[in-house]
């Protein structure tokens, strides 16, 4: 029998509940009918996530037909990768700084989301659109609204 | 409110807010125009740069990103048959075949013009009926507040078809999102794990940039982006419409605004339903309803009219009770709160002139998008050629500068791509974002609520004793039991209908 999307789904939602009520019964402030203290607002979430996860995984064993998945495998090998560049890009910011890094990164993204649409840009006019960002970006933030940007551990 | 004019004119001729406006107003159109992104998401990511700006400037700002984007949405629907936001949906129906008939202009012009009216009018009345709200509300005490933020909550669960479930867990987990941090009244950490940045709560933009523009272009990109598509270029030289065609449309326009505006001030509701209620109204109350679906001008000027009317609607809650109409009122109420502006009634009290420069800015910048649109309308199609390539690149950059600037910190730039995780999974899982943006806001404000109500009372009958909470306990019950009710009504339906026939 093929596991369909709503059964995962659900059983992620209770497990997810489950956890959360061990934390919330470690809480000190008593939960009682006349004052139900810190207990309520993630109590009410918890009992919900549960009751939903039940709701969502009897719906997806009722489903005769499978989803569409959101994401195929490719797609999903896609977003890793760019979550994995953006964690790198903040780690590369901690140390390198704004400046430094967004270029590098932003060329990097735009190269590898036009070859992954199968789409040929010329290299000059990615340069460019990385620089452009980069400085269009540090120019609205620090020098028109006077905020900062991660100057990096090196050079701050 | 007449006193407050010169506070008003004075904050709204500063040349920096007049530039604001108009670049917020461009970047809203932009945002509203292309499909994926909207005036919401612009709100959110433009956010962090009001910080460092006086209140006024940020109302201002904000503001023009909202309109701009409510308002651009229907050239995504005329030009390409796409929605640019769930605001146009209706739109298309009509909007795009007229295109396609050679009258883009005339499709256009009835979505500019619409917009216009539907924002402008609404404005006014919600400037003049928000006063009068708040003087009801001092009559609400905490157990009324709490229902009515119950309210909000589950009205967008009634609205969303066969996804009772999957809604009310994303609900959840915007509430459990919110719990984080120091409880209100007993001040407990709650899921803090000794960590000094999550003891203050979760950062609004922290959160909602991950789960809902982080995570969206991930996924976006995971679909694969689709080519720049072909959009309809004929006809759109002239205005393409006459006073005559407004004329013919009055009743439809005075209808389509009237639903907006009533739709738009139900808490948790907004411009997503009041476009699709209008247009089955138009199409039920046409002469020719066989032409709605084919290009019937009445099918453009009902949606765009109620959308845009739903504006002034989600403002009147917004600033009288400080509860919000719709997501973006919920992200506008946040980044209010950080400008030290509690939103509720006694707000007219205390900053009473910078509500009605709310109000007002609507107005304004209702005309200036109409005039923007009239310039740029033969350059609409470009705005829909960006390359996904290059555009997503750049806003993925500003997430992640938004949420620097936010803090101050990197750790919680980390903190978005957990919550970016967060995101890809729930549009894995099939779980919608919209209720969790408003639990996420609205939860802190109903779990103080509730508390104060138990602190009162010691006991939760007092919810169903007091009138006015219990209508809206009542309201909520029936909200999240909905989908149930309707599918058992439909039922019921189709068991009668034999047994008559």
């Amino acid at each position: 029998m093929k596991v369909k999307r709503d059964q995962v789904t659900g059983l992620a939602l209770i497990l997810v509940g489950i956890v959360f009520a061990v934390l919330i019964s470690q809480f000190k402030t008593p939960f009682t009918p006349e004052y139900p203290g810190p207990k309520l607002l993630p109590g009410i979430a918890v009992f919900g996530l549960i009751v939903c996860g039940a709701g969502v995984f009897v719906k997806g064993c009722l489903q005769k037909e499978a989803d569409t998945p959101v994401l195929t495998g490719k797609g999903l090998i896609r977003v890793l990768i760019t979550f994995a560049v953006l964690c790198l890009y903040i780690l590369g910011m901690k140390f390198l700084g704004f400046l430094i890094v967004t270029p590098f990164i932003v060329f990097g993204i735009t190269t590898y989301f036009a070859k992954a649409s199968s789409v040929e840009t010329k290299l000059w006019v990615r340069i460019v659109f990385s620089l452009a960002v980069t400085f269009v970006i540090w120019g609205m933030y620090v020098v028109l609204f006077g905020m900062t940007l991660p100057e990096g551990l090196l050079f701050g | 409110m007449l006193e407050n004019l010169p506070y008003i004119i004075s904050t709204i001729i500063q040349p920096l807010n007049l530039v604001l406006m108009v670049a917020g107003t461009i970047v809203g159109i932009i945002f509203g125009a292309i499909p994926g992104l909207s005036g919401t998401m612009a709100v959110m990511l433009f956010m962090p740069l009001t910080y460092t700006m006086d209140h006024g400037t940020a109302i201002i700002f904000l503001l023009a990103l909202w309109i701009g984007g409510c308002s651009g949405a229907f050239i995504g629907s005329v030009l390409l048959g796409i929605p640019g936001s769930a605001s146009a949906v209706a739109t298309c129906w009509d909007g795009h075949p007229m295109a396609q008939k050679g009258q883009a202009s005339k499709a256009l012009a009835i979505g500019m013009t619409a917009s216009f009216v539907g924002t402008f009018f609404s404005a006014i009345i919600g400037g003049l009926l928000a006063e009068k709200v708040a003087d009801f509300a001092f009559a609400m005490g905490p157990w009324e507040y709490a229902s009515l933020c119950l309210v909000a909550m589950t009205m967008v669960l009634a609205i969303s078809k066969g996804n009772m479930f999957k809604g009310l867990a994303a609900s959840c987990i915007g509430l459990l999102l919110a719990s984080v941090g120091f409880s209100p009244i007993d001040a407990e950490p709650r899921f803090v794990f000794g960590n000094m940045y999550l003891m203050g709560g979760l950062g609004m933009i922290v959160v909602l940039t991950g789960i809902f523009a982080v995570s969206h272009i991930l996924v976006t990109f995971g679909k694969g982006f689709s080519q720049p598509p072909e959009v309809t270029k004929e006809g759109l030289k002239g205005f393409g419409l006459k006073g005559k065609d407004i004329m013919e449309e009055l009743p439809n326009i005075l209808r389509s605004f009237l639903i907006g505006l009533g739709i738009g001030f139900l808490p948790g509701m907004g411009s997503g339903l009041s476009n699709l209620v209008a247009y089955s109204s138009a199409k039920n109350a046409s002469k020719h309803p066989e032409e709605y679906g084919h290009g019937a001008a009445g099918g453009i000027w009902a949606p765009e009219v109620a959308n845009n009317a739903a504006i002034g609607g989600a403002m009147i809650p917004m600033a009288a009770l400080g509860i919000p109409g719709d997501s973006t009122t919920a992200l506008l109420i946040g980044a209010l709160t950080i400008h030290g502006l509690e939103m509720g009634p006694m707000v007219f009290k205390n900053s009473g002139n910078v509500v009605y420069l709310m109000f007002f800015t609507v107005a304004v910048v209702a005309l200036l998008v109409f005039l923007i649109q009239c310039i740029t309308k033969r350059w609409f199609p470009y705005i829909l050629k960006v390359p996904s390539w290059f555009m997503y690149p750049a806003l993925l950059i500003i997430c992640l500068a938004s949420a620097y600037v936010d803090s101050g910190n990197l750790y919680k730039c980390g903190m978005m791509m957990v919550f970016c995780a967060v995101g890809v999974l729930m549009e894995m899982g099939g779980l919608p974002s919209s209720p969790l943006i408003l639990a996420f806001i609205l939860g802190p404000i109903m779990e103080k609520n509730m508390l104060r109500a138990f602190q009162n009372t010691g006991t939760w009958t007092t919810f169903f004793t007091r009138p006015v909470s219990c209508v809206l306990m009542v309201l909520a019950i029936l909200c999240i039991f909905s989908p149930i009710l309707k599918a058992l009504l439909g039922k019921l339906k189709k068991n009668k209908q034999p047994a008559n026939s």
